[in-house]
């Protein structure tokens, strides 16, 4: 065993020893591995597009169901001319705005009745009325409670992450000058 | 597509088609990759019913994790030869806990007195090799047994074209060695 060449004559005969290919059975198994598998993969499909179907039946037949409501939108905005507004002067603010017959766009839906202010608008620490008395919308928003501590409410730290409806009043230069709560 | 025209497919087209439910595309592939995956199992493990069962769980693999063959990182037959040597590692790892020494692999059916002679040489080479370390037993395997070159050798073993040089001599050397004292006892 001290030549290359008795070495590789050794590992020739050990290549050619023994079978070369698997056994039928193996492919037997794999094929019938492979017909279960794409099996499995049909049912899940039919399962998933049968969830669809019925999701969408379900919300179909909900829809029909339920009588149509002033659903409270996301964002309405209501432009309004300028209104005559009073700022306080005591450390609760309050701003109110009186809105002479605020005309809502026809493409949008109204605020929800159902729906009311639990506060009175609050300016926010930049707030100019100048720009108010110019335009001013209002636009309906979900906001974390926690957002409200820059208009002075006061704000559980247990209650930060909770989320609270508000309308925004919006001035001429479109920042928020001040914000009121609304109650569901 | 039927079963003549996947004779000159290429393992990326039979893949795809195996994929999108082609029972006969998976067919074909696992005629062509399965003497080679057997094989290195065999003689990677030498037991016959350890490279029965990794080939399987090497084609079973393909059938479910087919999308984690990535065609532009290697071939289909280095993917399943890094699969294969996964799994026949996983098993000597187990067997070696549990002890269980490998069947008789290459033994010969025909009792014919030349046929008895060559069995227990060849017992004795598969002996020598199954001694190796693993690291060396595969490029051992791949290179010399199922003739790979070295590039893709380094590319199933995820090495250096530089360590299969290396090792592949190294485990030659030990095997040399190994021959020599086998033939200093009894067979």
């Amino acid at each position: 065993m001290n030549r290359q060449e008795d070495l590789n004559d050794v590992l020739k005969m050990l290549a050619d020893a023994g079978p070369r290919e698997a056994p039928e059975r193996v492919e037997m198994a794999v094929v019938r591995a492979y017909r279960k598998d794409r099996g499995a993969r049909r049912m899940r499909r039919v399962v998933a597009s049968m969830g669809v179907v019925g999701a969408v039946a379900a919300g179909i037949a909900v829809v029909l169901a339920i009588p149509k409501q002033a659903a409270p939108p996301d964002a309405v905005t209501a432009r309004m001319p300028p209104p005559a507004i009073a700022w306080s002067a005591s450390p609760a603010v309050s701003l109110v705005v009186n809105r002479p017959a605020a005309r809502v766009h026809k493409s949008r839906r109204a605020f929800s009745a159902e729906q009311v202010a639990i506060s009175d608008f609050v300016p926010l620490s930049y707030g100019d009325d100048a720009l108010i008395a110019e335009s001013a919308r209002i636009v309906r928003v979900v906001l974390p409670r926690s957002a409200l501590r820059m208009a002075g409410f006061n704000v559980a730290q247990e209650q930060a992450a909770d989320r609270v409806r508000a309308d925004i009043l919006l001035g001429a230069d479109g920042l928020a000058h001040a914000v009121r709560v609304v109650n569901e | 597509m039927n079963r003549m025209h996947f004779a000159d497919s290429s393992d990326d087209d039979l893949l795809r088609a195996m994929m999108a439910g082609d029972e006969d595309a998976f067919t074909a592939l696992y005629r062509r990759h399965q003497g080679s995956v057997y094989r290195f199992a065999l003689h990677m493990s030498g037991s016959t019913d350890i490279a029965e069962e990794v080939t399987q769980e090497v084609f079973v693999f393909l059938i479910r994790g087919a999308k984690q063959y990535d065609c532009s990182r290697g071939s289909l037959n280095g993917f399943l030869y890094g699969v294969a040597r996964n799994h026949v590692m996983r098993r000597l790892e187990r067997d070696r806990s549990y002890g269980e020494p490998p069947d008789d692999a290459y033994s010969v059916d025909d009792d014919t007195f030349g046929h008895i002679v060559r069995s227990r040489q060849v017992d004795c080479l598969r002996k020598a090799l199954l001694a190796l370390p693993e690291h060396y037993r595969e490029v051992l395997v791949l290179c010399e047994l199922e003739e790979m070159d070295y590039a893709r050798a380094a590319e199933v073993l995820e090495c250096p074209i530089g360590t299969i040089r290396s090792r592949l001599n190294r485990a030659r050397q030990m095997l040399a060695v190994k021959l020599r004292a086998n033939e200093r006892c009894p067979a």
